[in-house]
């Protein structure tokens, strides 16, 4: 006769857990672990005008990029669930962390800012998307959270930026040597205070506080107190896992040591990661990259030619896309060179292709010649320097306070790194705050793209109804029996963003469902 | 004339034999040691009214016997005299005359020859009013009290057969084989009302019976082409429900008693012989081994199996041999050929052209094919349908069965052996791979009388089962082919397998070059129970048993590619070779005392017993090889890397990797007991209770009591319905009991933290990562309280039984993974909630008739259970296929979404139309789904969701009818549900379903303009048809059927031509399983067998394949069997 109490062997329980200081950072690995991932880094470029997703991939988010969508959405419903799973697990680290015994005070805070930031950012995509939401920072019981009701998204934008103002002083820097006050090789990762910092800003500019922006990025321009930061040399050598960890990264998601991703299968050609691609460039992104000479390709002078559209642009096109023609080393080391043009030979890449882009374009930027089986080892860079550049810039021309001095510390800076030569492109343009407004922006676009920036710029410069208002383009086409604008455009399918309405997310219908309390955003 | 001859010209069954007209009757008592036979006779000779007549030369008298005998009836003792001595007697006028049995063929020529015998049961005991016949004589007589017969045959005839039939029995005929004293064994037909009925720990008459218990004979289960137990169980007792996720070879099906009630499992305790045996031990075990089945239905009949039994008992009995039986050896063979039942069918190339087309243009995208085309493959015709040719028309399948039975004087044997071959559909003309399940039987049963206290029973069952199927899933097979539109050939000219544009590969080629899985299991069951009687009345049992199973699986990849196709499929790229070995273990004790006695017209027996259950589980070996190299089976060759078993390779080693993971433990302790009370055979009372403690449940809320209680009344016995009773019998039944469930994993009671190795990585090495589980500190047990109200009826000496049961059944503290708002970031952990009734309704009717040669038998039964959330709280609303919701007074799961107001015919319906955002564009279009506005609030939003079905089957019913003549039999056998809808979707039910490149036959009837009437939507593909797919029940199907679930034509060989080959019987049939269905049209055309459900036996979505119609199809089988007896 066997006894009722049957010792547990495969895991802990609770109350044996806390011991040690492996415990306290194992629980903060799973919240490293919960703050994003690949689907929506690289998925969520779909949700603006740098991409195009066909089909039901990446959790459907072409529905929500085309408005076809309500709260019972599946993407919708799914990344409310997500942050706050990252949220009790920041705030099991920050409730527990006392518990371990006799614990270094360095590493307990160090620790508990982790947590925190992870917390913050967490709460930072919530309020983007959905607005206002329920805030806590406690364990939330079940029932608790079946009445709870929305905090104010500027309530909750404040506790983030106070956090992240909080944690900096327990944060080591970048310096990798394990000195005082830096992290150690190990730990190689992990939220620095340059991280807290950079995030701050994206907060600050967010909510166009610019005089705060300015303020956070000075903090890393030229200051090597809060982190030695810097430009790679070569601007595609950044995305490569021989150069992670460079000095330009701020913030990544690591991946690596067993732990991969297969994202570029759905975003490369099909002849190259044998899947069909349903992740692809728009041509209004390609459109976007100026000229070499720093013009837009409609600017008058720009030297632009319809029909050889690829040839003197912007170098950073060439390194984020791939179009017809193009050339890619795969897997196997051949080069191939891939023809989207419809009547191509081979077809298996052109848009005649069921299997290949809609648009005529791939995306090359984070191509992991590296990985094995497909699978992905790259970290996945979420801040890096170009971008606190860019911020800066951004923030000092909404001050007006853009000049020369400004434009050479952050643009020129950036386009020098690309290999820009020609003056047009490098030295400062002068002009109007709007017209510097566009060149930043525009800036941005091509600098950042494919690195899930771009679909919150679009919303914070309230421009997502103008830009997301309109048909998905692919590339020009002069044979073959497509749906074209009237230039002569692929038209791949209709977006329609309804203004207000679309700016904010739903409250998705399973939380609806369980928590009356919640309310819904306005016209939903 | 000769006693008993006179009772040849009265042959008719129930005649009542006098006294007086049974001198064998006369009792004697004798107490002879070693005495010389003619003494003994003459001893006899002064006691009866008898003389013995021999002849001296042919009897030798001067055999000696020893005997003992105390108030014997003459014709046991003659028996026990003479049969030894190969002496037969037969009576004449008050003479007896002796014969040297083996010497009755030298007067055959002159007169007849006397056959004496005796009909017993399979206990051995006389059985009385059995009609003994001839075959194809009207020579017959009926066995007297004790069962024996003496029947005068025409010399010529001694080799002729014997039927014995009646009702109440299964007929048997017996070669006579030149015997002269045969004893026949008779099976009490388990429809009847006189039978002995299996019940928890031990057994009762059926007419004492006050629980609700259907029972199935072998009877019932023979000649079915089935290839485990839980098909040859369908539709046979009313409200055991059974149904299908797959129909891959070998898999099980779900089973139910009177529904679901809760949800964590409602699979019944299934118990072989006493050993508790899971649906593991069901699907292993020998069809021909069953000798009888019972269901236990309410409360009150497996409360006293306390928490295993929640969810009813199914309780099998294996057959076993007679004590004193001459040694039968029995061949059963079938071999047969299976066929899909239906498949979905892809339409004509030209067709598909057409449609996807269409579907572009109404999507706003740019059409694909030109008209010259579809001109083009209009004329040339279609490529066979990929899924035609992925799935063989005729796959092969047999069964072997050879079993031996006997028994000395104490003791008792069964030995089988069986063997089953059931080939897979997937090995088509195109696989050079062997894709199959094969099962092994090997059982032995055995009884023996240690002495005259104790007796043993034991049991031992092995079976050794490989499952050898093809490397990728099934579901994906049947997906990639049902998307292969009829433009592509399986290979080209060359030989080459070619690849779909939008497929992940070649489906033929995968099941070809790509690999196998194989599972071996091993699965050892047996008990041993031991019964002593020290005292009369009292008796004591112990048992134990065990069920040990052991898989062996090896998967094996093979690298391959579809050169010189170019594709975008992703065949694998290493070989790989892994092997997993995993062990289950449950052992089980129990032992019982019981006190049985009648005083006058009491009857009283009393039970109490103590059990223990104990439960291994754990993983032994897990070990993996890549290669991109040849591996061989044996790892040989190739180089490679080892997973390790955070998921990172070990690139630097060669050789496996050990994984030893600790047990998983659980206990179940019990005392039970049970009080039976009987007066006068009229009143019946029975109480039992349980008293478990279970270790999956938090400390303070294990131990938990269980009492249950029925009642029966025979109304017909009752002094003032004696007017009545000569129609037939009456019982009335009630029962009222409560169960208990932990069918649950154990500690959920915890906070747990599971560890992983490789949560996150920082500077490129592995970080553990530690995630808290939602736990439950107050897990207690689920409690469901039964009632049942019962009557059985006998009508017309037996010829028309029936029973009606009406039963309600709330099950509350239901455990339920609770859906947890995504707001509080946690995992939902096991509760304890709500209340759930389960209201249903039985009926069964039975019914025999002769007219003129043929014997005709009906059985039918019908049931209802329909299930309601009484109690729950808040709703919960959950699914991703579909919706589902779990709301008070709806059934738990039903369906939840938009109520479709048939399609948008024009654009001013469309103007005066609601809103509907989650349109394409916001848009709907002519020919889209109308969704009605619930609240009028001129949109179509979550506000306006409606539950509109459920997926539980209701009216399920079962009905056979077989029919003898001569040497011919027929049986067919009908199953089907009165009522039951199915939420569709995915690749069966929308064309062109994320981007694909399907269509087929229900989507020509699509909406256009001119087709104003379609009962499918305008086509759409891609985004656009984000309105027609939102979860609405415009994709409930209405899934009723009716299926001609076997059907069998036999015929027995006659005696004259078996006696030449010296067999006993010989019967040879054709059976056929599934030959038919009936379903609405609107579900049949879909190609989908109705009998598939996407739920598991706990209601939850356990497998996406049913909803998309990608299932293995379920087979109609046509097999021919033999059946030999020697």
């Amino acid at each position: 006769c066997r006894k009722l109490d049957q010792p547990i062997t495969r895991e802990y329980t609770d109350a044996a857990y806390w011991r040690t200081n492996d415990d306290a950072l194992a629980a903060l690995s799973s919240c490293y672990e919960n703050m994003s991932n690949d689907g929506y880094f690289f998925g969520d470029e779909a949700l603006s005008d740098n991409a195009y997703v066909s089909g039901d991939g990446f959790n459907a988010v072409s529905k929500i990029a085309n408005g076809a969508y309500d709260p019972s959405n599946g993407r919708v419903t799914a990344e409310w669930g997500y942050r706050y799973t990252c949220i009790r697990k920041c705030n099991v680290v920050v409730l527990n962390i006392d518990k371990v015994p006799g614990m270094d005070s360095t590493l307990k805070h160090r620790i508990l800012a982790e947590a925190r930031f992870i917390r913050a950012y967490s709460y930072f995509q919530l309020v983007n998307w959905y607005g206002n939401v329920p805030f806590y920072t406690d364990l939330i019981t079940i029932d608790a959270a079946k009445t709870i009701g929305r905090t104010d998204k500027a309530q909750i934008l404040d506790f983030i930026q106070s956090e992240l103002t909080d944690i900096r002083s327990s944060l080591p820097v970048n310096n990798y040597t394990g000195t005082a006050g830096g992290y150690a090789e190990k730990d190689k990762g992990r939220i620095t205070r340059g991280a807290a910092i950079a995030l701050s800003a994206r907060v600050h500019l967010f909510k166009s506080e610019w005089q705060g922006a300015v303020d956070d990025c000075e903090k890393l321009i030229g200051n090597t107190t809060n982190g030695t930061y810097g430009l790679m040399g070569n601007y595609s050598d950044i995305f490569t896992t021989a150069n992670e960890y460079n000095n330009e990264v701020i913030l990544d998601l690591q991946y690596g040591g067993g732990r991969t991703f297969s994202s570029q299968r759905s975003f490369l050609p099909q002849t190259v990661a044998l899947l069909r691609s349903v992740l692809v460039p728009t041509q209004d992104l390609v459109d976007d990259y100026v000229m070499l000479n720093g013009k837009g390709i409609a600017e008058s002078g720009s030297g632009y030619d319809e029909n050889d559209p690829y040839k003197n642009r912007d170098p950073r096109f060439e390194a984020t896309i791939l179009h017809d023609k193009s050339t890619i080393t795969d897997f196997d080391g051949k080069v191939q060179t891939i023809l989207t043009q419809p009547g191509s030979n081979p077809s298996t890449n052109s848009i005649d292709d069921q299997g290949a882009s809609p648009t005529g374009y791939y995306f090359y930027k984070y191509y992991d010649r590296t990985a094995s089986n497909y699978n992905s080892s790259l970290n996945l860079i979420m801040i890096r320097y170009a971008d606190v550049l860019l911020m800066y810039a951004e923030a000092k021309n909404e001050l007006g306070q853009l000049d020369a001095a400004i434009w050479n510390q952050t643009i020129r800076a950036l386009r020098v790194r690309a290999k820009f030569t020609d003056a047009g492109a490098t030295e400062f343009p002068g002009g109007t705050k709007e017209v510097l407004q566009t060149i930043v922006r525009r800036e941005r676009r091509a600098e950042l793209a494919f690195e899930g920036i771009r679909p919150f710029d679009i919303r914070r410069w309230k421009i997502a109804d103008v830009v997301l208002n309109k048909p998905v383009r692919g590339i020009k086409v002069t044979s073959g029996a497509f749906t074209k604008d009237p230039n002569g455009y692929i038209i791949v399918e209709n977006r329609i963003f309804s203004n207000p309405k679309h700016y904010l997310w739903p409250v998705p219908t399973f939380e609806h469902d369980q928590n009356a309390n919640l309310g819904q955003n306005d016209l939903w | 004339q000769v006693a008993f001859a006179s009772n040849m010209e009265h042959p008719s069954a129930g005649q009542q034999v006098k006294d007086t007209e049974k001198p064998l009757e006369n009792r004697i008592s004798l107490q002879v040691n070693n005495e010389l036979l003619a003494h003994v006779l003459e001893r006899i000779e002064q006691q009866t009214p008898f003389v013995f007549v021999y002849s001296n030369d042919e009897i030798k008298a001067a055999q000696k016997v020893s005997l003992n005998v105390k108030d014997k009836k003459l014709a046991e003792v003659l028996e026990m005299i003479l049969s030894p001595l190969d002496i037969r007697f037969e009576m004449i006028n008050n003479k007896i005359i002796l014969r040297q049995g083996g010497e009755t063929a030298t007067y055959t020529g002159v007169e007849d020859v006397t056959v004496n015998g005796r009909v017993v049961n399979n206990k051995g005991e006389g059985i009385p009013n059995i009609n003994v016949r001839l075959q194809g004589s009207s020579i017959g007589t009926i066995t007297n009290d004790q069962g024996f017969f003496t029947l005068k045959i025409p010399a010529g005839q001694s080799n002729g057969t014997l039927v014995c039939s009646s009702v109440g029995y299964i007929p048997s005929e017996v070669g006579i084989a030149g015997r002269t004293n045969i004893t026949i064994m008779l099976t009490a037909d388990s429809k009847d009302l006189g039978e002995v009925v299996v019940t928890a720990y031990g057994s009762q008459q059926k007419k004492q019976v006050t629980a609700a218990i259907n029972t199935i004979s072998s009877k019932d289960l023979q000649g079915r082409p089935v290839t485990n137990m839980f098909q040859a169980l369908q539709g046979q007792a009313p409200n055991l429900i059974l149904q299908q996720n797959t129909a891959e070879p070998g898999a099980t099906l779900t089973m139910n008693i009177r529904g679901v009630g809760s949800l964590t499992g409602n699979t019944p305790l299934i118990i072989i012989d006493g050993v508790q045996a899971g649906t593991t031990g069901l699907q292993n075990l020998n069809p021909y081994d069953v000798e009888s089945i019972s269901v236990l239905k309410d409360a009150a009949s497996s409360a006293i199996y306390g928490s295993q039994a929640a969810n009813g008992v199914v309780y099998i009995t294996t057959k076993r041999g007679t004590k004193d039986g001459k040694p039968g050896v029995q061949y059963n063979a079938m071999y047969g050929w299976q066929t899909p039942t239906t498949l979905p069918r892809n339409v004509e190339a030209w067709e598909y052209m057409t449609l996807k087309d269409e579907a572009l243009v109404n999507s706003g995208k740019t059409p694909q094919y030109s008209p010259e085309d579809i001109a083009y493959w209009q004329k040339r015709g279609s490529e066979p349908a990929m899924l035609h040719e992925m799935l063989r028309k005729t796959t092969p399948q047999q069964s072997h069965n050879l079993s031996l039975t006997g028994g000395g004087k104490n003791s008792s044997y069964l030995i089988s052996l069986g063997y089953l071959d059931q080939g897979n559909m997937l090995q088509n003309k195109y696989v050079n791979q062997d894709f199959y399940y094969k099962r092994y039987n090997a059982r032995t049963n055995l009884s023996v009388d240690v002495s005259k206290y104790v007796k043993v029973n034991a049991n031992i069952a092995y079976t050794k089962s490989y499952y050898r199927t093809q490397q990728p899933d099934i579901g994906f097979l049947m997906r990639d082919a049902m998307r292969t539109p009829r433009i592509y050939p399986v290979k080209d000219s060359l030989g080459n397998y070619v690849v779909p544009a939008l497929s992940s590969g070649n489906v033929i080629a995968a099941l070809d070059l790509g690999g196998y899985n194989m599972r071996e299991e091993d699965n050892l069951l047996g008990g041993i129970d031991v019964t002593i009687n020290p005292v009369k009345h009292l008796s004591f049992n112990f048992n134990a048993s065990g069920n040990y199973k052991i898989n062996d699986n090896i998967s094996r990849v093979n690298k391959y590619s579809y050169a010189p196709y170019y594709t975008t499929a992703n065949p694998p790229i290493y070989n790989q070779l892994s092997e997993s070995s995993y062990k289950d273990r449950n052992t089980n004790v129990y032992a019982t005392a019981e006190y049985e006695n009648t005083f006058g017209e009491h009857y009283v027996k009393a039970q109490v017993g103590a059990r223990s259950d104990a439960t291994n589980e754990f993983y032994g070996l897990r070990a993996s090889r890549y290669g991109t190299t040849n591996l061989d089976d044996q790892y040989a060759i190739g180089g490679g890397y080892i997973p390790k078993p955070d998921g990172s390779y070990d690139y630097s080693s060669i050789g496996t990797y050990n994984d030893i993971t600790n047990p998983n433990l659980y206990a179940l302790n019990s005392l039970f007991g049970r009080v039976n009370y009987v007066y006068n055979d009229k009143y019946m009372a029975e109480f039992t209770w349980r008293y478990d403690g279970s270790s999956k449940l938090a400390p303070g809320h294990r131990w938990q009591f269980f009492p249950a209680f029925s009642l029966g009344w025979r109304v017909t016995d009752e002094k003032f319905m004696e007017d009545l009773k000569r129609y037939g019998n009456v019982k009335l039944r009630y029962s009222w009991g409560q169960v208990g469930n932990s069918n649950i994993g154990g500690y959920n009671y915890l906070a747990r933290v599971t560890l992983n190795p490789n949560k996150y990585a920082f500077n490129n090495s592995p970080s553990q990562g530690a995630d808290f589980s939602a736990y439950n500190e107050t897990l207690q047990w689920e409690i469901s309280t039964m009632s049942n109200y019962g009557v059985d009826v006998d009508l017309l000496n037996n010829k028309i039984s029936a029973s009606f049961d009406y039963f309600n059944k709330n099950t509350t503290g239901i455990y339920l993974f609770q859906v947890v708002p995504g707001t509080a970031g946690t995992g939902s952990s096991l509760q304890n909630v709500g209340k759930v009734q389960n209201k249903g309704w039985e009926l069964s009717v039975s019914y025999r008739a002769k007219t003129g040669g043929f014997n005709h038998t009906l059985t039918a039964n019908l049931s209802d259970n329909l299930n309601k959330v009484i109690r729950y709280g808040e709703q919960s609303i959950q699914g991703s296929d579909f919706t589902y919701i779990i709301k008070e007074g709806f059934p738990i799961a039903s369906y939840y979404g938009y109520k479709s107001n048939g399609l948008y015919q024009n654009l001013d319906d469309i103007k005066n139309a609601p809103a509907v955002p989650f349109a394409y564009n916001q848009q709907v279009m002519p020919g889209d789904v109308r969704y009605i506005d619930r609240n009028k609030d001129g949109k179509i939003d979550a506000n306006d969701r409606y539950v509109f079905g459920n997926p539980f089957p209701r009216y399920t019913f079962g009905f056979t009818y077989a029919v003898n003549w001569k040497n011919f039999d027929f049986s067919m056998f009908w199953q089907g549900v009165g009522k039951r809808s199915q939420f569709l979707r995915g690749d069966i039910v929308e064309a062109f379903h994320n981007n694909e490149d399907h269509a087929f036959v229900q989507h020509l009837d699509r909406w256009t303009p001119t087709n104003p009437e379609a009962t499918y939507p305008r086509l759409t593909i891609g985004t656009a048809d984000a309105n027609n797919f939102a979860y609405s029940d415009y994709w409930l199907f209405d899934t009723k059927y009716l299926r001609l679930k076997n059907l069998q034509f036999g015929y027995t060989l006659p005696h004259d031509i078996l006696s030449a080959i010296k067999v006993q019987s010989v019967r040879v049939y054709f059976t056929s399983q599934n030959l038919l269905t009936i379903t609405p049209k609107r579900f049949r055309q879909l190609g989908v067998d109705p009998e598939f459900t996407q739920y598991d036996d706990k209601l939850s979505n356990a497998n996406y394949n049913p909803i998309a119609g990608r299932n293995y199809p379920n087979a109609s089988t046509f097999s021919f069997g033999l059946d030999l007896k020697f």
